[in-house]
């Protein structure tokens, strides 16, 4: 399902209008963002949980040509399902 | 920071944002989520611009051991959502460190976990420098005892070696140079010495970068380990060389280097003791000249007497720190040296030398700006005193001496009731 399907879908179900639910879920959107750039974790209960974390810097190697890489350290977002999501796609 | 959200922090957000209920607000972003469980459940997809693809994923049975049994299993497949966050929402995200990039690792860049090589190369250079002990030694016609002595107590070192730190080299090096340079005094032979010791003295420094950038890149060591070792051997093969000075000279120096616990602290209580010594020459300086010409009668006899390990090393830390200091000397206290007779210039300039080691490091970081305060000394004040209550150490008053050349006459001895200009210190 894209992006255009879903916010037609939400709005059918909540009963706005398309416009308004794709403003709806930008401003939802950015705010989860600012949360998140925050270092703030968000849960979600019943659906999971969103978490910045922290990698560290690593060397990697190509394996064709065997070059040693420095991979520099990053933030990544990273999202766990709860409990009961993940046991319902079992 | 670090705050943990969930869904009603979002609908108040919602809320307050678009001025709905927050009922409706919730009703939202409840159905927000639900949708995106739902989407997934029929279309095992879910892509939202902003945000990024919600996805399931097959996952195969696989076997599987449990850790506290030692048993194997198998962990049926199953599906599991993933969450790919989209190319906008990640770099949001990874701001902070957006300025770093991916660094292509040249094939001999060598970092602080991979340093091997380093204990096998200098555990060489050491049987090498016994080995030209042994030669030499015998020449002189001494003792054959002490080369043998030497060689067993480097020994030892070889092993804790690779401990040493590049910190040590570059500190130890300087001292290396300065003791070089100032072996052209009397005690030393011949011209061709002072030239070789100059020869000596660039190549050192020249060591120096690369030795302190030793610890991530093992070819430049290799390097300038090998310049290092030239240097080290050189001045042995001359046979112009007299007595054991020169000769236990070098060793002395690696023996620094290698940092061994005990030598250590052997040689940091034997200088302790030479510059509390020293001290005590500066206050007194009438005794200390008398005294020191006992000193350096002294210290040529002893050389070959004893035969303790120790001996070496404390020989030439008395070697080193004299020589060193007495250049040094010639610049802190001219006044001094002037006064006197070549002859005891030269010892006094080494004992007062002495008295100035312990400043060193200090003595030569700072430059003088302007006057900070000013300052009478009180009954029974030193200068150290005062350089210790202005800046919180002992080791600047020859500062607080070159400041105020036209009011201390004696830096040794300085009337109280004298005003002095304190000056402002800037690191160099």
């Amino acid at each position: 399902m894209n992006n255009k399907e879903f916010a037609s879908e939400l709005s059918d179900r909540l009963g706005y209008t398309i416009k308004d639910t794709s403003e709806l879920i930008a401003s939802l959107l950015s705010d989860i963002t600012q949360q998140l750039q925050e270092g703030n974790t968000i849960t979600i209960h019943g659906f999971g949980s969103f978490e910045v974390k922290k990698k560290a810097e690593r060397i990697s190697i190509n394996p064709t040509t065997k070059q040693r890489m420095l991979i520099p350290p990053k933030l990544v977002l990273t999202y766990k399902p709860s409990g009961i999501q993940k046991d319902k796609f079992k | 920071m670090n705050e943990r959200l969930s869904m009603q922090d979002f609908v108040e957000l919602l809320a307050a944002k678009h001025g709905m209920s927050k009922k409706e607000a919730e009703g939202f972003v409840k159905e927000f989520f639900l949708l995106i469980e739902q989407a997934l459940e029929s279309d095992r997809c879910v892509k939202i611009k902003g945000f990024g693809t919600f996805k399931l994923v097959d996952v195969d049975s696989r076997e599987s051991v449990n850790v506290n049994t030692g048993e194997r299993f198998e962990i049926q497949s199953h599906t599991k959502i993933s969450f790919a966050p989209d190319a906008a929402l990640r770099n949001t995200i990874n701001k902070p460190f957006e300025h770093f990039e991916t660094v292509i690792l040249n094939e001999n860049t060598v970092l602080e976990d991979t340093l091997v090589e380093e204990p096998e190369e200098e555990s060489d250079e050491t049987v090498e420098l016994t080995d030209n002990l042994e030669v030499e030694n015998p020449v002189k016609a001494d003792e054959p005892v002490v080369a043998v002595v030497i060689e067993e107590s480097l020994k030892p070192e070889v092993g804790v070696m690779a401990d040493e730190s590049p910190d040590d080299m570059v500190v130890d090096t300087p001292e290396e140079t300065a003791a070089s340079e100032v072996s052209e005094t009397p005690e030393v032979s011949a011209t061709k010495e002072m030239e070789q010791s100059s020869a000596e003295t660039p190549k050192v420094e020249d060591a120096v970068p690369q030795l302190s950038a030793e610890d991530i890149i093992a070819a430049e060591l290799r390097k300038a380990d090998r310049e290092f070792k030239s240097v080290v051997i050189e001045p042995e093969k001359t046979p112009d060389y007299s007595g054991q000075l020169p000769s236990t000279k070098p060793v002395s120096e690696k023996r620094k280097e290698k940092s061994a616990a005990p030598y250590l602290v052997v040689i940091i209580v034997l200088v302790l003791l030479l510059c509390s010594s020293a001290l005590f020459f500066v206050y007194y300086p009438d005794l200390f000249s008398g005294a020191n010409t006992k000193e350096i009668a002294q210290t040529p006899v002893p050389q070959p007497v004893i035969k303790q390990e120790i001996v070496p090393d404390t020989l030439t830390v008395v070697k080193d720190t004299v020589a060193e200091v007495a250049q040094q000397s010639k610049e802190i206290v001219p006044e001094e040296v002037r006064k006197k007779t070549p002859d005891q210039a030269t010892i006094s300039a080494k004992t007062s030398g002495k008295a100035a080691m312990p400043v060193k490091p200090d003595s030569v970081n700072y430059k003088i700006l302007g006057t900070k305060a000013t300052y009478t000394i009180k009954e029974g004040e030193t200068l150290t005193r005062v350089s210790l209550r202005f800046y919180g150490t002992k080791d600047l008053w020859p500062y607080i001496v070159q400041h105020n050349r036209d009011v201390i006459k004696n830096p040794d001895n300085v009337p109280y009731g004298t005003t002095l200009k304190i000056p402002e210190l800037v690191k160099r």
